[in-house]
């Protein structure tokens, strides 16, 4: 009973993660029809600030998720202020800027900060028991916390002005624009949104795991994963995604050996693209 | 006016002539080595340390006037290539030191695909060369690689001292299950884990491989657990994978002994897994305790050279150190840079000094040929409260 809970807790922590990580690559992609193979690097750089946060500014590490958060909408804002929106009509020289961007971000992470092992504090450490089993606090509250900022980001983005813009220019660019919507502006808001998740999804799972500067090709791979499954535009399909690649990752390797749980992961996704390319809840092309 | 101009001329040939002659006169010799580490990629928070190990120990020969070849002084040159994590990064690397850099001596070498992957270079052109690890993969080291030199202890080595110590210090212990990386060499060590836990009254009751590219270790302590093991024997990590697995073991109410048959800094663990969770555990890495007495004055060195130079000491910092400190001696004991007689040189050294204390060539037992330097290991634990603490050096032989 303790390893079924422990693995569902687990199945629910990762999917948030990966669900967090996916928003942000799906909306840039909805926006300004992008695949911005970089959003990895920066949930991998995200982390690396927000250790930095705590170590070399002393601040606690919920405010220095807040903080690196803050940072890396910035640096996101300033990809597409200065990078990206002079591209927007070319996907091949988008593809390589970005690819461009994450070598440059990887080598300069191996340069300045991989030479040793770190971790981010966790916000809270410990145990706790509930109902008689075993149960990690700092993955309860990094899952906690996770499904917070989803449920914000939901809100914003169906419930509010600036939501219903974003939607707008990710239906028709050039109609939102004949009605007035500034987006350039809309785009710049969507990098810096998307880079606060993924920086603040690196700074959660740089508590639970040990930081390393090549941790953001294997979450690339799983929001890649979760938007063909999903489907573009569907913000409730990507949770369903991540949660059946979630629990994937957090059930298939009890049983299986080796990378079996990547290779049925991305198989599923395989099966989509060729039976159902628009994903499971995605709107036809 | 002409002799004024002659004068000059004179004046400026006397002094060009006193500033540079001098440096030619006495143009010391070189002898370059090449490191080859992962300066990018999955392994170059560990191998950085390891060529930084290298040069430190460079800089330390040089500063004692070097090697003394036939009365002749040679100094010690660094020249680093990244291996990029890769088996192609590494033949690339290998390739460049080869034939670019024109070296004659390579140091490096710890993951068993990469080490395949630069002797396919460095044995073809006669290049000495000293890893850190063999796996037991086939071909890593053989008779059919005579330049290649086996310098540190590797995993194989840990796995009977690790298991003395546990059969010693928990005897109530009756099973283990076994985690290690699925790079190839799990299937060679698998074997040898059980034959070591039979021989000591043990049972090993399952087996978990793990990705290198594994973003999570619950899945694998779960499955690991499963088995309800007395002590989950870790055999071979690296210190990011190793946090995270003592992490989940304890989190998921895991209390009994963590042995690690491998190098990992116990320092790191205690930092990242934290004081409370990480006991009992113990690996073979090293002390950093310089007032501890039973550190060699070298390892001491080790420590206050990579304290003063680069901030921190790092475990690895000891292996590239290794390396080129055995290097020098034994090229000093061949009295020629001639690699063929270097290496007949190296096979019949009766002793060697390693960072680590006295050691001895052997290796015909397990690779079918006398390329090996056996010394002795470390046995770290952290004690309850974080204390990391040396137990005991073993001597072993291959």
């Amino acid at each position: 009973m303790e390893i079924f809970t422990q693995t569902i807790v687990n199945g629910i922590v990762l999917a948030s993660i990966y669900i967090l990580v996916a928003l942000g690559f799906a909306l840039i992609f909805s926006v300004m029809q992008i695949l911005n193979f970089a959003h990895g690097s920066i949930y991998m750089v995200g982390a690396y600030v927000c250790y930095y946060l705590v170590s070399s500014f002393g601040l606690p590490t919920w405010a220095a998720l807040l903080v690196s958060g803050g940072i890396l909408a910035l640096f996101g804002v300033f990809l597409e202020r200065f990078g990206f929106r002079y591209l927007e009509k070319d996907f091949n020289r988008t593809l390589m800027f970005s690819l461009a961007v994450i070598v440059f971000l990887q080598t300069a992470a191996d340069i300045t900060v991989g030479a040793y092992v770190k971790r981010v504090p966790s916000i809270i450490r410990g145990l706790t028991t509930i109902g008689g089993i075993t149960l990690s606090k700092e993955r309860l509250v990094t899952c906690v916390v996770a499904v917070c900022l989803l449920l914000l980001v939901t809100f914003l983005i169906r419930k509010t002005v600036l939501g219903r813009q974003m939607r707008a220019v990710a239906q028709d660019r050039d109609a939102a624009a004949l009605q007035g919507i500034n987006v350039h502006r809309i785009a710049a808001i969507a990098f810096g949104l998307s880079s606060v998740l993924a920086a603040v999804a690196g700074g959660l799972m740089g508590s639970i795991i040990a930081l390393n500067t090549y941790m953001g090709s294997a979450m690339l791979l799983r929001a890649v994963t979760l938007v063909i499954i999903a489907g573009m535009g569907s913000v409730g399909g990507l949770f369903v995604s991540g949660l059946i690649i979630g629990f994937i990752d957090a059930v298939l390797p009890i049983f299986i050996g080796g990378a079996g749980s990547e290779v049925v992961a991305l198989g599923f996704a395989m099966l989509i693209l060729l039976v159902r390319p628009r994903g499971l809840f995605g709107q036809a092309i | 006016m002409r002799n004024k101009k002659l004068t000059l001329f004179v004046i400026v040939l006397l002094a060009t002539t006193v500033i540079t002659l001098p440096s030619l006169a006495f143009a010391q010799k070189k002898i370059k080595i090449g490191i080859y580490a992962a300066l990018t990629g999955p392994f170059a928070s560990a191998e950085i340390h390891q060529r930084d190990g290298a040069m430190l120990a460079a800089d330390w020969i040089n500063e004692k006037g070097g090697i003394t070849i036939k009365g002749e002084k040679y100094l010690l040159e660094t020249v680093t290539e990244d291996n990029k994590s890769t088996a192609e990064g590494a033949k690339t690397a290998s390739e460049k030191l080869v034939n670019d850099h024109k070296v004659k001596f390579i140091v490096g070498g710890t993951i068993t695909y990469i080490n395949l992957a630069e002797g396919a270079v460095t044995e073809p052109a006669k290049v000495i060369r000293l890893v850190n690890y063999v796996g037991l993969m086939p071909g890593e080291l053989t008779p059919e690689t005579p330049y290649t030199f086996k310098v540190g202890p590797s995993v194989p080595e840990c796995i009977g001292p690790s298991l003395d110590y546990l059969v010693e210090k928990f005897p109530k212990v009756k099973t283990i299950a076994m985690i290690t990386p699925q790079d190839g060499a799990e299937i060679p060590l698998t074997p040898l884990v059980e034959q070591a836990a039979q021989k000591r009254g043990l049972k090993l009751l399952s087996v978990v491989a793990w990705p290198h590219d594994t973003v999570d270790f619950y899945p694998k302590m779960t499955q690991l657990l499963a088995s309800k093991p007395d002590a989950v024997f870790v055999v071979h990590a690296y210190e990011e994978a190793l946090v995270q697995m003592v992490k989940a073991a304890r989190e998921m109410g895991f209390k009994g002994p963590i042995p690690v048959a491998s190098y990992e800094n116990p320092y790191d663990i205690v930092d990242m897994a934290g004081k409370d969770l990480t006991p009992p555990f113990w690996s073979h890495g090293w002390s950093h305790d310089v007032n501890d007495p039973q550190l060699t004055s070298e390892m001491k060195e080790v420590i206050k050279r990579a304290e003063a130079k680069m901030g921190k000491f790092h475990n690895w910092n000891l292996w590239g150190w290794n390396q080129v400190m055995i290097l020098a001696q034994v090229i000093e004991k061949a009295q020629s840079l001639d690699t063929t007689v270097i290496a007949n040189t190296f096979r019949k050294m009766d002793s060697i000094k390693t960072v680590f204390g006295p050691g001895k060539m052997c290796g015909e037992k397990t690779y079918g040929i006398k390329n090996a330097v056996c010394s002795r290991l470390a046995l770290t634990e952290v004690l309850p409260g974080g204390k990391v603490k040396h137990i005991k050096w073993t001597p072993y032989d291959l």
